[in-house]
């Protein structure tokens, strides 16, 4: 009985993260086409202008768009945890595509370059690495990583459960 | 898969169908049919005794070693 319980409000919590995340998505969606919108109307405007205020909005949108796609696979990932069953080979690819497009995130919207290259800079005659100067930001690259060790460790439990399932 | 199943082989020496090996042995006509077709990765020896117990038979004459390409992980 208090098995069933707890079931029960185990998926209310999975039903009110997507609702949550359904709604987050929307809104990401809309800044991300709005963003398309912008990209469009600076490539009308490229001939006259120069291209650097088109590559910035194109940037714009890759920044926006990996998070926004990497929310929907997490949005598709709860509804099969929800609905279905979440350890599959299908999960496993959206992990990984999740740990990609949160690295992509990262590459474009941290400043890891700029450190790196003010490390190595002839005008500086002491550098310290771009990690210890705190202009590094990390944050995205460890949920990136994490996302793959999650991704392998889930494939891992896929295989041994098929295993499981093909054994007499 | 260099290990072959003959249990359709066996069953047709006993005059057996699946369905009623299934029901004598207690092991689910799908994992049944996942052994005969040779989808099984392994065998128990609980499955295997009751197997040879109601066929009245020896392992070796339902499991067979054949020459080929090793099975990929």
């Amino acid at each position: 009985m208090s098995q069933g319980k707890a079931t029960v409000s185990s998926r209310n919590r999975v039903t009110f993260a997507l609702v949550a995340l359904t709604i987050l998505d929307a809104i990401t969606l809309l800044f991300f086409l709005a963003l398309c919108l912008l990209c469009v109307l600076a490539f009308n405007g490229v001939r006259r202008q120069t291209g650097v205020q088109f590559s910035a909005v194109l940037a714009g949108v890759l920044i926006m768009g990996s998070p926004t796609v990497a929310a929907w696979l997490f949005h598709l990932l709860l509804v099969s945890a929800r609905y279905a069953d979440p350890f599959s080979r299908t999960n496993v690819r959206r992990l990984n595509w999740m740990g990609l497009l949160v690295l992509l995130a990262w590459l474009l919207t941290s400043n890891w370059w700029a450190s790196i290259a003010q490390w190595f800079g002839p005008s500086q005659e002491f550098g310290f690495p771009p990690i210890v100067n705190g202009n590094l930001q990390i944050n995205s690259f460890v949920l990136a990583l994490f996302l793959f060790g999650l991704a392998g460790v889930i494939a891992r439990g896929v295989q041994l459960r098929e295993e499981q399932d093909l054994t007499v | 898969m260099p290990i072959r199943v003959n249990l359709d082989t066996v069953l047709t020496e006993r005059g057996m169908t699946l369905s009623e090996l299934s029901n004598r042995v207690g092991i689910t006509l799908a994992n049944l049919s996942i052994l005969k077709t040779g989808k099984a990765r392994a065998v128990r020896f609980s499955t295997l005794d009751a197997l040879c117990r109601t066929l009245d038979c020896q392992p070796g004459q339902l499991l067979e070693w054949v020459d080929g390409p090793p099975e990929q992980e």
